[in-house]
């Protein structure tokens, strides 16, 4: 390791505690489908990075998002890329976790003492594709406002209390600025976060149980 | 299994890291392609008084197209029960394979309905929307 | 009179003491689950009033069969502007909401068929908004409509 780095890591002391980890035994000869989790992940950390710098000139307000997507794709200096890379990695993010979850089937890794990370697993893709679902609102335009109106009026279709659950998920009988603003705040805090604390889960099962060998 | 070593096993240091950082790099080299040759649509501002078929993203075609055998009273049962139990019988997988040759196949045969139901329900409107 | 172990036994302090950390523990779960639900309802949709608008004049009225019309109204600082549909069907006159009874899709009245189609899942309406076809679950919902000094009124429930 460089100089820098030997000269942190004797105050902050991070190499010995992780040394185990760090050189853990990991079975020899696993195939290439083994990356598709850690692709995966990151997509997530492309999703956060790329997230964070459209959140400086995106507005949330029913007024306003329209404008300042457009202002994101043709004025702000590479914002069509930044852009380009949200969307790309958030399609990229589920088509991996798609496959990841079918390697990890085919390799029968679901198996005791493994369920629970299985279920972490699961509940990524459902963290996932709810920040989907609430992403695609924020751009407020024609695709984007007809197609939640079509989405959340499902809601409304379980018997009883569908209607007070379409008002929950809304925010008010119709779709206005309140819901974009509720669908923002899911969108860029709370799902990261239940995110990071899923995958976290994800990644500590995986360290302690060792990964699994395979057929 | 678990962390004890095996004498055939590499260590994540430095064995695996590069191979690792390999696919990372890969990976996020492929994303800025994609994003700078197929750049996402602004569309249109929303035009709340004229008919208009929105199509949802490529993984929510499989609910889109589910809906559509639901009339009437029995939306709920395309629009929120369906989905609810498949998502409840994928996460019940490992439940279902106790360790026996039969619960795997069941297991297995699990697996291999909720994928094709996925396939068939995403592929079906592409082919004919 | 003090708190000997005869009367409460050591064990059974700790007992209870545990078992009244759990339940307080499930209590305030609870409580925050409520609250989030509570917090998150929309506050104002149970005092709805219904206001009339100006539509359009009584002349403007189709002879006889459907007119697409806009209804426009301040809401608060917005202008919102509605679809509907304006329908003389023998001596009735009634308006119809655009938006289709299964998902919200808004309808277009189809002048060779006779009918109000939803582009999104096939709902098919007659001119009087009843279901012909498709999976919606109710009629076209009918408007409240009035008529004073010649122009019609609609009513918007907000």
């Amino acid at each position: 390791m460089g100089r820098l780095f030997d000269w942190v890591d004797r105050r902050f002391s991070l190499s010995t505690p992780h040394k185990n980890f760090l050189q853990r035994g990991i079975p020899a000869r696993l195939s290439y489908l083994y990356c598709l989790g850690g692709i995966a992940f990151t997509l997530v950390i492309l999703l956060v990075l790329t997230g964070m710098m459209l959140s400086i000139y995106y507005v949330p307000s029913e007024a306003e998002a329209f404008q300042s997507v457009l202002r994101i794709t043709r004025e702000v200096r590479l914002g069509a890329l930044i852009r380009g890379l949200h969307k790309w990695s958030a399609n990229l993010l589920i088509l991996f976790i798609l496959l990841h979850t079918l390697r990890v089937f085919l390799h029968k890794a679901y198996r005791p003492p493994r369920e629970l990370n299985w279920i972490a697993g699961a509940f990524t893709l459902v963290l996932t594709l709810s920040s989907g679902f609430t992403g695609y609102l924020l751009p407020w335009n024609q695709k984007a406002y007809w197609a939640t109106v079509v989405s959340t009026n499902m809601v409304s279709t379980v018997p009883l209390i569908g209607r007070h659950l379409l008002y929950l998920v809304r925010g008010g009988p119709e779709i206005d600025g309140t819901t974009l603003v509720r669908f923002y705040s899911l969108h860029v805090l709370w799902l990261p976060l239940a995110m990071g604390l899923v995958l976290w889960a994800h990644f500590h099962m995986v360290k302690r149980q060792g990964i699994s060998g395979g057929l | 299994m678990g962390n004890h070593r095996d004498e055939r096993d590499k260590s994540f240091y430095p064995d695996y890291l590069s191979e690792i950082l390999a696919a990372i790099f890969l990976t996020i080299f492929t994303v800025f392609i994609l994003a700078m040759v197929y750049a996402p649509s602004i569309d249109r501002e929303i035009n709340y008084v004229s008919a208009y078929h929105p199509k949802p993203e490529w993984y929510f075609l499989w609910i889109y197209q589910l809906i559509r055998y639901f009339p009437g009273g029995w939306a709920f049962v395309g629009t929120v029960l369906i989905p609810i139990v498949a998502a409840a019988l994928f996460i019940g997988i490992p439940f279902v394979d106790r360790g026996t040759v039969r619960s795997g196949r069941a297991a297995s045969f699990l697996f291999a309905l909720l994928s094709v139901f996925f396939l068939v329900l995403t592929v079906v409107p592409l082919l004919w929307p | 009179m003090a708190l000997t172990d005869d009367v409460f036994p050591m064990d059974s302090r700790r007992d209870f003491l545990r078992r009244f950390v759990k339940s307080g523990f499930g209590l305030l779960a609870f409580l925050f689950g409520a609250t989030l639900l509570r917090f998150l309802y929309p506050s104002q949709v149970r005092t709805r009033q219904l206001l009339y608008h100006p539509l359009l004049k009584e002349d403007d009225i189709p002879r006889q069969g459907v007119r697409r019309v806009h209804l426009t109204y301040d809401k608060g600082e917005k202008t919102i502007t509605m679809r509907l549909f304006l329908v003389h069907a023998g001596a009735d006159i009634f308006a119809l909401s655009s938006s289709c009874t299964h998902l919200g899709c808004l309808v277009d009245w189809s002048r060779h068929k006779e009918q109000f189609v939803c582009p999104c899942h096939g709902g098919k309406y007659d001119m009087q908004g009843n279901v012909m076809a498709g999976p919606p679950p109710l009629a076209l919902a009918r408007m409240p409509l009035k008529i004073e000094n010649g122009v019609v009124y609609i009513g918007i429930k907000e």
